[in-house]
């Protein structure tokens, strides 16, 4: 339960910000000059903030929209992503957010606006190239979409733009507003997965596996496009067989046809980021079984690695076409 | 463990260390000290009493953080009485917003708190004030307390507590020593809930941050350059995670020197395998 919400001046009587304040019953209200004020400040403890953040309502005034790191993408000539918000609602143990921000605050921009406006440059700035737009890489894109509306402000936006392609990668099951419109046919809405063992040791306060798959079921059959994501790729015993069972249970239950794209990716951290996140949580096995590696990277062995992305290689070759299926080999683990 | 939990009362006028001190058996702790000085028995709880004023409060707090040597897992709390123009003599806040009059500048306290207390601003002033608002609270202490505490603690440990003392119909200068304890004496139990629910949270804290005891026993036993030590932790921090019924000394018998023990925690280590389903 959100019980504060800190507000930047100049964004005090937004229309949104009005809206959005109407939905937290006796919370405290806050203002501030800027954001960075109450968050991201070197003395906040990302663990303990968590287990009660406040959310920050804010305006983003540059880099809305930014080039994705190299190894990012699913096909597109370029890639781009942003985030209307930053942090997650959710508490996942292997998310680079913990180890990128000191603080557990959600920051939300209500400037949707201007994320629109820059799409719309970055598309007539390059109109031979097929764009595609990662939304959420800081936060889950639908998480808090009840709240925020921001899926909603903009998915109908891409109905004109023929040249590009949005992702919105996510964990939740918040759905409802995309069962309530048409599919809109370059928008992909791309669920991260690992099998429900697994899953329930590490991704805390999200939807069961199960019911995320019940969610990817309803949105295809609404004729919405899926992205199947398996980034990070989680090792241990039995993993190979647990795996087969996640492919086997989502490749009979979803049609073909409504797989835009597959893609996975090893567990990887850069240095300086797992240091942070393993110092905040020393406890954790999942941290303490991964080790520095050659560039200048933290993750698995490299043996470990290659037979984890050859299993999921064969596995896919065999039912999808390679051009759908992508290998992310970007450093920090994406949502 | 007599270094968890860790708490830190600063304060700026006896009569509000009275009440504190007694509720937790806190006896005077040195005689030649720049400021009053506390603790318990055990060493879990100090106290000390800043005078009024930022200065005195921010020299205060490095003074008790010094000589009490505060581990970064340490609760840190400011109680004291405040001015308020809207709210009754005797209500206690939880501060979330204190303003510097003098260069307007704010800082946003935000303990990981679960128990509920009704929540102010509050205006640290540089000298006794009469023009009362009412939508904050008034004192002397509370944004160089905060300030200096930030640096010595995360800031989900520290407390600014006030209570309502003087208002419009009240002048400052005619409160007494004996109303002031009085005052605190009001809260007192809610201070020691206050205690109790930091001190867990302070405890996740003390086990990320404290150096595990296997390490003490083991960096003893040879003699360890400064970059095996320093192996030597990490190792022990990997293991306490992976195997927490297995001691790592135990796990060294069978080495000579340094060079050794680190290659058999290690090998240790590399041959885990994560069983999902028992985690
Ligand atoms: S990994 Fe994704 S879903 Fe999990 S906490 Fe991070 S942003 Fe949220």
């Amino acid at each position: 339960m959100i019980d504060t919400i800190y507000v930047e001046k100049e964004i005090e009587e937004h229309p949104r910000t009005r809206s959005i304040l109407t939905r937290f019953k006796g919370r405290r209200e806050i203002l501030v000059e800027r954001y960075g004020e109450v968050f991201n400040k070197r003395s906040q403890n990302f663990r303990l903030q968590k287990r009660n953040p406040s959310l920050i309502i804010a305006k983003k005034h540059t880099g809305h929209i930014l080039s994705t790191p190299q190894g990012f993408g699913i096909g597109g000539a370029k890639n781009f992503y942003f985030s209307h918000m930053i942090n997650c609602v959710y508490d996942c143990r292997y998310c680079f957010l913990q180890g990128m921000y000191a603080s557990a605050n959600y920051v939300l921009f209500i400037n949707y606006e201007d994320f629109i406006s820059e799409i719309n440059n970055l598309i007539f700035k390059h109109p031979e190239d097929k764009l595609t737009f990662f939304s959420g890489y800081d936060c889950d894109s639908l998480a808090l979409e009840p709240i925020t509306g921001f899926a909603s402000f903009i998915v109908p936006s891409f109905k004109e733009y023929s040249s590009a392609e949005i992702e919105f990668r996510t964990k939740s099951t918040q759905i409802e507003f995309l069962l309530s419109i048409e599919p809109v046919s370059n928008c992909i809405i791309a669920y991260s997965l690992m099998p429900e063992i697994e899953s329930r040791a590490l991704d805390h306060k999200t939807p069961s596996i199960e019911k995320r798959i019940n969610a990817i079921k309803r949105l295809a059959a609404h004729g919405w496009k899926i992205g199947l994501r398996f980034d990070p790729l989680i090792y241990g015993q039995d993993w190979e067989k647990r795996y087969q069972e996640l492919f086997d249970t989502l490749f009979s239950s979803i049609p073909r046809g409504s797989i835009h794209s597959i893609s996975y990716g090893s567990l990887r951290f850069p240095k300086e980021m797992f240091k942070a996140v393993h110092k905040l949580y020393p406890e954790e096995k999942l941290l303490s079984t991964i080790f520095p590696g050659d560039m200048d990277t933290v993750g698995y062995k490299t043996e470990i690695e290659d037979q984890m992305t050859r299993f999921c290689k064969n596995a896919f070759s065999r039912i999808f076409s390679e051009d759908i299926v992508f290998k992310c080999t970007t450093e920090a683990t994406a949502p | 463990m007599n270094d968890y939990p860790a708490i830190r009362w600063v304060v700026a006028l006896k009569p509000e260390a009275r009440i504190i001190r007694k509720n937790f058996n806190m006896s005077s702790s040195t005689q030649n000290s720049p400021y009053p000085l506390f603790k318990n028995a055990s060493g879990q709880h100090w106290l000390t009493i800043s005078g009024v004023g930022r200065i005195n409060a921010a020299a205060a707090t490095i003074y008790l953080y010094q000589i009490s040597k505060a581990p970064p897992w340490t609760i840190w709390i400011n109680v004291g009485i405040a001015g308020s123009g809207g709210s009754p003599i005797g209500s206690l806040y939880l501060i979330d917003k204190i303003t510097d009059f003098s260069t307007q500048l704010s800082v946003f306290p935000k303990p990981a708190l679960s128990v509920s207390i009704p929540r102010s601003s509050l205006l640290t002033l540089d000298a006794p004030g009469e023009n009362y608002s009412r939508d904050q609270l008034f004192d002397m202490e509370g944004y160089s307390f905060f300030e200096i505490a930030s640096k010595l603690s995360c800031q989900q440990l520290i407390l600014v507590l006030k209570i309502v003392s003087d208002g419009p119909d009240i002048d400052f200068r005619s409160i007494m020593s004996k109303n002031v304890s009085e005052l605190v004496a009001r809260h007192i139990e809610v201070l020691s809930n206050v205690v109790d629910d930091l001190a867990s949270v302070s405890k996740i804290e003390y086990d990320r941050l404290h150096i595990p005891d296997a390490y003490n026993s083991i960096v003893t036993k040879y003699h360890f350059t400064e970059t095996q030590k320093h192996q030597l932790k990490k190792l022990i921090i990997r293991w306490r995670a992976l195997f927490p019924e297995r001691k790592p000394v135990d796990e060294i018998v069978n080495t000579n020197n340094a060079s050794m023990a680190l290659k058999a925690l290690r090998a240790g280590i590399d041959s885990y395998k994560i069983k999902w389903d028992k985690k």
